[in-house]
């Protein structure tokens, strides 16, 4: 288990310095298409399989359709490349199989997915449709044509794809179904995809179909003279950006259009082709060239085009630590999303000024970047200018492309000094606390010692329930007659203050023998007192518990004479001290 | 007679006299004058090696103080080993927990107390040194035992409400005293070295690497008898050996 850690960790770590010497590799990617989606019997066409970035790559062998002649699958060819800029290091590896097809009748096929073994993983390419034919008519009744802008660029410098095509015009009634075969459709190797142009405004917007599964969707234009004669014109824009320097190629496309009809049944239906016609745009190639090294600044951040830069800073008129949203937008025609914003804390003209954060908002044609910064000291006039290096492509060079230094007006606080900077060190700032000057004696910090402490923390308990364990065999304290007995003597007191005459003292005295013998109050009236003492053994009790018994007994008799007999009605009765008294001697002698 | 008054006149001179300065008074006295590595020094003698003519000054002030004079001698991870040191002393010393979050801070470590829940039980846990873990639990034990014998001999809901309540508080102040108890076999140190350190297989270089441990971690020390090296546990349990002076020994 130890060596395993161990053998995981050094793994780890070789990786982690790997990838931080070496720099960003970028995921491993698989396309597949077909140099032409439509072809003539008897002509050759290539399926292209390409994998990027991979470090280990595959290609299973094709599955055989019916109706082609597929294969072999040889060996691929392998390039490299490395791309540097603004400091960060990306790597790029491809390798490129091309297979040969055939096809050997007409008809319509699909190339099922291809698998491909991507570094242990089996990836599936999309299916690939085909159409052969026996002749492509169509070739003076329509026209289709690709051209992308510009034919040149840079590596990182987005290019525009036009797709511009359609048919004549005296055709219109009769042509309904129109398909672009576009073999490079999402299969395009080393490119990425932006976001398309927006359409012209109020233009007429068609979905037709594409590669026969998919669909694009493409606005009518002013209907175009071709070859003396009005066609109906369509047009479709896609913006890529080219990831490293390589030839793109783009093979021969096809526009497919015509006239189909519907048939089957309700539940059946399905279009049948009554004419179709076909045109092709001619292959071209984009070359793509690297960045040049000569001449590119060390901050360069990437940025490519034709660009214009324009700032704003709102308030103008603030005072010394007071935030200004200065707002630098990038128009024009360049790699507008992909290059690094440059940071003001980074320049020395921005020294007066304090930088806390930025945030971007980025649309197909502008990216507007937001700084908040705050002024540093009432001295500082203006938002100076914001530099960005830029390669562009139709000088051939880098250039600068820089904000207008924007005027403002900075107020001192009054009674403050300027905002301090971060790396001021004659400011306030936190240390340690003072170092402890008096020897403080160690009185060494006597302790009951563990032997003591678990002692009696264990002992603790065990009293506690020895003590009521013992207590319980002599009457369990908390039983009711119990709490009725020790609360008697204060129940006595509590009533005594009530008590007008004889009668209710005598009721009291009577509760209160009965609660101190666990009887009945009942059973206290008219009992012979000195029986009860003689059955109870007080008789021969030491003098003192005698003593109180007789005394609370002849209290009794007191009470009741004043009671029952006649003669001694109205006469004083026993007084509530004297009751009182009495009780509590009886209590005393434990009784 | 005379002898006797003579050996008594003498005794009473040298308890007039006045003691001379100790390494603590010396060493606070370089630590005014800003001379930190004589101060780190008087410290340092008198933290491992007491006079026996001075009294003996509370170790967490040394351990204290000794951080003080690390972080001014440019040494904070030293500094940082020293305020967790006193803090193992004396766990309510104020000043040595506010100069070891600074000095963390400062080293960008995440703070000794993160104010998390297990924080805050581990540092309540801590809160009282062995000592007065032990006296408290005694004194709630017999306040339990009193409690016990009021509801024995009483009884009542409030005599046995009373006594439940004792008997929390005794499971409570028992939780401290059993942390102490299991804290007092540890030999905890922590590595000093900048950049951290390696935990090897063995006590030799080129030996296997089996951990790679941060600045200011904490391990526990198992051996120390071969030179050079100290013999640690790491977290898992593995013994490993790490270079010895790239640790502190927190247990001061």
């Amino acid at each position: 288990m130890r060596a395993l850690i161990s053998t995981l960790a050094m793994i780890a770590l070789c990786l982690g310095l790997a990838t931080a010497q070496r720099g960003q590799a970028r995921e491993p990617r698989v396309i597949a298409q077909l140099t032409t989606g439509v072809t003539k019997l008897g002509a050759e066409l290539a399926l292209v399989v390409v994998v990027e970035n991979a470090g280990f790559a595959n290609l299973h062998e094709v599955p055989p359709v019916e109706g082609l002649k597929i294969g072999p699958v040889g060996s691929p060819r392998s390039m490299r490349s490395t791309t540097m800029i603004n400091g960060r290091t990306t790597f790029s590896d491809e390798r490129r199989w091309i297979v040969p097809v055939m096809p050997q009748r007409t008809g319509e096929f699909t190339i099922p997915p291809l698998s491909v073994d991507v570094d242990g993983t089996l990836v599936h390419t999309p299916a690939l449709p085909l159409t052969v034919v026996e002749d492509l008519l169509g070739e003076d009744l329509g026209y289709f044509e690709l051209s992308a802008a510009p034919p040149k660029v840079v590596e990182g410098q987005p290019f525009t794809l036009e797709l511009v095509f359609g048919w004549d015009q005296g055709l219109a009634n009769k042509i309904n179904y129109a398909n672009l075969s576009l073999p490079w459709w999402g299969q395009l190797p080393g490119a990425l995809e932006m976001d398309p142009p927006a359409a012209r405004p109020g233009a007429t917007k068609y979905d037709i179909r594409l590669n026969s599964g998919d669909t694009i969707q493409v606005e009518e234009i002013e209907p175009r003279r071709v070859r003396g004669r009005p066609f109906r014109s369509f047009r479709a824009r896609r913006i890529f950006t080219p990831t490293r320097a390589e030839s793109l190629q783009f093979p021969t496309s096809f526009l497919e259009f015509g006239q189909v009809r519907e048939r089957g049944g309700f539940f059946d239906t399905r279009q049948e082709k009554v004419e179709t016609y076909y045109v092709s745009a001619e292959a071209f190639t984009i070359e793509v060239v690297p960045l040049p090294e000569e001449g590119r600044p060390l901050d360069y951040g990437g940025a490519i085009g034709s660009l214009t830069a324009r700032a704003t800073a709102e308030p103008r008129d603030v005072d010394v630590g007071d935030s200004i949203k200065f707002s630098v937008e990038y128009a024009g025609s360049g790699n507008l999303e992909f290059f690094a914003a440059p940071e003001p804390s980074r320049l020395e003209s921005f020294e007066g000024f304090r930088v806390y954060g930025k945030t971007e908002k980025k649309e197909p044609d502008r990216r507007t970047i937001v700084y908040d910064i705050a002024p540093t000291r009432p001295d500082v006039s203006q938002v100076p200018s914001l530099p960005l290096p830029v390669f562009d492509p139709e000088v051939g060079r880098y250039v600068t492309v820089a904000t207008t230094p924007l005027p403002i007006r900075v107020r001192a606080l009054e009674g403050a000094v300027e905002l301090a900077n971060p790396e001021d060190e004659s400011g306030p700032a936190r240390d340690i606390r003072d170092i402890h000057a008096e020897a403080t004696q160690d009185g060494g910090g006597s302790r009951p010692g563990f032997g003591l402490t678990l002692g009696v923390a264990i002992a603790a308990p065990i009293v506690a329930l020895g003590l009521r364990l013992v207590s319980r065999r002599q009457g369990d304290p908390d039983a009711p007659m119990e709490r009725r007995r020790r609360g008697a003597r204060r129940k006595l007191a509590r009533g005594l203050t009530g008590a007008r005459d004889a009668r209710s003292r005598l009721v009291q005295v009577h509760a209160f023998l009965a609660a101190r013998t666990y009887e009945d109050p009942a059973a206290w009236e008219g009992r012979d007192f000195d029986v009860w003492l003689a059955e109870q053994g007080v008789q021969g009790a030491p003098e003192k518990r005698r003593a109180a018994a007789q005394g609370l007994a002849e209290l009794t008799r007191e009470l009741e004479r004043a009671v029952w007999d006649e003669r001694a009605q109205g006469a004083a009765s026993a007084s509530d001290e004297r009751i009182l008294a009495a009780a509590d001697e009886w209590i005393g002698a434990g009784l | 007679m005379t002898r006797l008054a003579l050996a008594l006149a003498l005794c009473l001179c040298a308890s007039a006299a006045p003691r001379a300065p100790g390494a603590f008074d010396e060493g606070v006295r370089a630590y005014r004058d800003a001379a930190y590595a004589n101060a780190h020094r008087q410290w340092l003698d008198a933290l491992e090696s007491p006079e026996s003519n001075a009294p003996t000054v509370d170790r967490a002030t040394l351990c204290y103080d000794l951080g003080n004079a690390a972080w001014r001698l440019e040494r904070p991870l030293e500094a940082v080993a020293w305020y967790t040191a006193a803090i193992r002393i004396a766990p309510r010393h104020q000043d040595a927990w506010a100069n070891l979050e600074f000095a963390r801070s400062k080293l960008d470590l995440a703070p000794a107390d993160r104010g998390d829940l297990q924080s805050t039980l581990r540092r309540l846990l801590a809160i009282l040194g062995l000592a007065e873990s032990e006296w408290l639990v005694l004194g709630t034990a017999l306040l339990f035992a009193a409690a016990g014998a009021v509801w024995a001999w009483r009884g009542g809901a409030l005599a046995r409400r009373a006594m439940l309540a004792c008997a929390l508080l005794l499971l409570v102040a028992l939780a401290p005293w059993i942390h102490n108890l299991r804290q007092r076999d540890k030999d905890p140190v922590m590595v000093v070295a900048t950049g951290g350190t390696q935990a090897f297989s063995e006590p030799r270089e080129g030996s296997q690497m089996l951990a790679r441990l941060q600045p200011a971690d904490v391990v526990e020390r198992i051996d120390t008898t071969l030179p050079g090296w100290t013999r640690v546990k790491l977290d898992d349990g593995t013994p490993a050996w790490i270079e010895a002076e790239h640790v502190f020994a927190l247990r001061r």
